[in-house]
């Protein structure tokens, strides 16, 4: 009888088939450890490389590359495979070139953008395919894998406005100029809230384009009114250039300058000091705190000046979650953030803890206040930090009711 | 009335800044009949140039001088070395001159990035300039007040250089009628030159002048360029001053519009250039 020729090849593929299989099980099963070990650990800096935060983008990159040097470039024994893309400040270019580094390159963690809008697509495609985001900025709609490592602007609008009141409690009339758009919004709701409680009269507000450059056309409005605070509600350059307009028309004389959100030192640094003195900005980070001293030495050492909020920013964000990969004992992104959740630990900008319900880093914020160039003992000491606040808003206020599951 | 005449003065400051500069875009969009595009940059690039000489030298006034003469011979280098290689023996060739001016512009930007940072700069008035003074019931700032009296001292500077002198009337004659100044056998070449080197020390001059209020940035360049073509539209083309008047106007224009919105002093720009171009489209003094 002949042979069934289909039913002989058939079995053979099948035998085939198993054989493989039992090999590349077997051998990965005998492989040794440190081979699987040295596969690396993907993470992913979305920055903005180019566009009208181009310059932050330089600044965050820094502060990474000090926080990758920090950790000898390793993780649980495995090298960091630091991959960065640019945002180009655009949602749509973010979201399309994370979800590429994510399905072709194997990231694990994500740190960046910059820019709130930005920042609420990069964790949308994060929570689509489960990858732990990390980020510095503003509120977003929060998820099982987002963190969020700068304050909420309650913390920092709060803590500025407690310290300008402290500073003069009997200088109530206020003005606000803000930037039109969400962050200065968010800005002006919070001092609203918090002016209720102090019994501060907006005597005044105007509102900016982003990216305003001829900040002369408010002064008429603020000098006419003759508040005791003026109030900038913008960021960066902005901010930069609505101080040096109000103090060109003598407003620092009569009116104290508060800055409620800033970049910490690059303010000061883009202005002179007779310009700063007095003026008072909060930030999420600045240099001459304690726990930053290490790392604001090698920043100076490299590149000439102090890292402020963007380099800040860029340092902690990837130092906890490198150390968080560490707790883990696992890159897994699941294992992570439960490894995150409601540990307590001290990071670069002091005592910090994650809370677990809402994944905020409850962490200080710090109030500085530009000092007199004749107290100043060399070129980068141009403001004291006055004041820290690590205060919370209520839980409901965060907008992050349900975290959600991994 | 305090603020009135805070915000008049104000948009006259503004639009001085904004008249210098496409005052000097005037010159070589109606001698050469192209748009510059690298005109903010040329602005961009020497305000960067008066911050250094001000960081090497000390000295403001210095740097106010010396940033227009070598942002001048940079203008001519420009002409001579890239654009004359495009039009050669034929002035009215002007094919790739727009595109190369653009290319330009964005690398002149870059190499701004790459030798200054992308960080922002910022510098003090002299000390002369410090300040604010008391007119009548308001205090102004002594540099914006600077700024008004340099602008009218350099635009009388101009128009002795174009009404009292040979290359001067060459250079207006040229600006409305350039084949016949051709015709004549004057080297039009010459006069290309000498438009871009006075049009790009004119822009030098506004980016040193705007250094101690709007201080320094890479993309400074890109604010001034679009408002600059407006101005010259709106002024009229064929008319050196009507792109002084123009400033002016939309300095002012600018100032008031704050009142209304935070968005109205863009939109306004353009709201009255639409204005101008549907009731005079030759402009306000143009000629064609």
């Amino acid at each position: 009888m002949m042979k069934d020729r289909s039913s002989a090849t058939r079995r053979s593929v099948l035998k085939a088939v198993g054989a493989a299989s039992l090999t590349v099980g077997v051998g990965g099963l005998l492989t040794p450890r440190r081979v699987l070990a040295q596969e690396p650990v993907t993470i992913l800096g979305i920055i903005p490389q180019t566009g009208p935060y181009a310059a932050d983008g330089e600044l965050i990159m820094r502060g990474q590359q000090l926080a990758l040097e920090a950790f000898g470039g390793e993780v649980l024994g495995r090298p960091i495979n630091y991959i960065v893309r640019d945002t180009a400040n655009d949602a749509g270019t973010a979201t399309r070139r994370v979800t590429e580094a994510i399905e072709s390159e194997g990231v694990v963690g994500i740190v960046g953008p910059w820019a709130d809008d930005v920042g609420q697509a990069v964790a949308d495609v994060a929570r689509r395919h489960k990858v732990i985001h990390y980020w510095s900025g503003g509120p977003v709609e929060c998820h099982r894998y987002w963190f969020q490592w700068a304050p909420p602007y309650y913390t920092g609008a709060k803590a500025g406005m407690d310290y300008a009141m402290e500073k003069n409690p009997e200088g109530k009339r206020w003005y606000r100029l803000t930037a039109d758009y969400a962050f200065g919004w968010t800005l002006e709701e919070l001092e609203d809230q918090f002016a209720e409680e102090h019994g501060i009269e907006w005597v005044g507000s105007s509102r900016h384009v982003l990216g305003e450059r001829e900040f002369s056309r408010y002064m008429g409005e603020i000098l006419a009114a003759q508040p005791d605070v003026l109030v900038i509600n913008n960021f960066g350059l902005d901010t930069a250039q609505a101080i040096r307009e109000a103090v060109a028309y003598g407003l620092n004389q009569t009116t104290q300058i508060l800055v409620p959100w800033g970049s910490g030192i690059e303010d000061y640094l883009r202005l002179d000091p007779s310009i700063t003195q007095g003026i008072i900005i909060g930030s999420a980070f600045y240099y001459t705190a304690e726990p930053a001293q290490e790392f604001s030495a090698k920043y100076i050492e490299r590149y000439g000046e102090p890292p402020g909020y963007p380099a800040g920013s860029g340092y902690g964000a990837l130092e906890i979650l490198l150390n968080g990969i560490e707790r883990a004992g696992s890159s897994d992104p699941a294992d992570v953030v439960q490894a995150l959740e409601g540990w307590e630990f001290d990071s670069v900008v002091g005592p910090t803890k994650i809370d677990a319900a809402t994944h905020q880093t409850i962490r200080p914020f710090f109030v500085t206040e530009g000092k007199s160039p004749s107290e100043m003992e060399n070129e980068f000491d141009v403001a004291r930090v006055v004041s820290t606040s690590s205060e919370m808003p209520p839980t409901e206020a965060l907008g992050c009711q349900d975290i959600g599951e991994l | 009335m305090d603020l009135f005449l805070i915000k008049a003065l104000n948009g006259l400051t503004t639009g001085a800044l904004y008249a210098m500069t496409a005052f000097g875009l005037t010159f070589i969009l109606g001698m050469m009949n192209i748009p510059n595009f690298a005109h903010g940059a040329l602005f961009a690039l020497g305000a960067y140039i008066g911050f250094s000489l001000l960081g090497l030298t000390g000295s403001f006034w210095l740097a106010l001088c010396l940033a227009p003469i070598l942002m001048a011979i940079f203008g001519v280098a420009l002409e001579r070395g890239l654009i004359q290689r495009l039009y050669g023996d034929n002035p009215e060739n002007e094919t790739y001159i727009l595109l190369v001016l653009f290319a330009v512009a964005i690398m002149m930007q870059e190499v701004i990035i790459l030798g200054w940072g992308a960080s922002g700069q910022s510098t003090l008035p002299p000390a002369s300039l410090l300040g604010a003074t008391q007119l009548g019931p308001i205090f102004f700032p002594k540099y914006r007040l600077f700024i008004l009296l340099a602008t009218l001292v350099v635009i009388a500077a101009c128009w002795l250089f174009i009404e009292r002198t040979h290359y001067g009337a060459l250079i207006k004659a040229a600006i409305d009628k350039r084949e016949m100044v051709m015709l004549l056998g004057y080297d039009i070449r010459v006069l290309f030159a000498l438009s871009f080197a006075l049009g790009t020390a004119l822009a030098a001059l506004a980016g040193v002048l705007s250094l101690p209020i709007r201080g320094v940035h890479p993309f400074i360049g890109t604010d001034i360029l679009a408002l600059s073509f407006v101005i010259v539209v709106i002024g009229g083309l064929g008319n050196l001053y009507g792109a002084i008047f123009a400033g002016l106007l939309i300095g002012m224009v600018q100032e008031f519009a704050t009142l209304v919105h935070p968005l109205a002093p863009w939109i306004s720009v353009y709201g009255v250039m639409m204005l101008v171009l549907l009731l005079r489209p030759t402009g306000l003094f143009g000629t064609r």
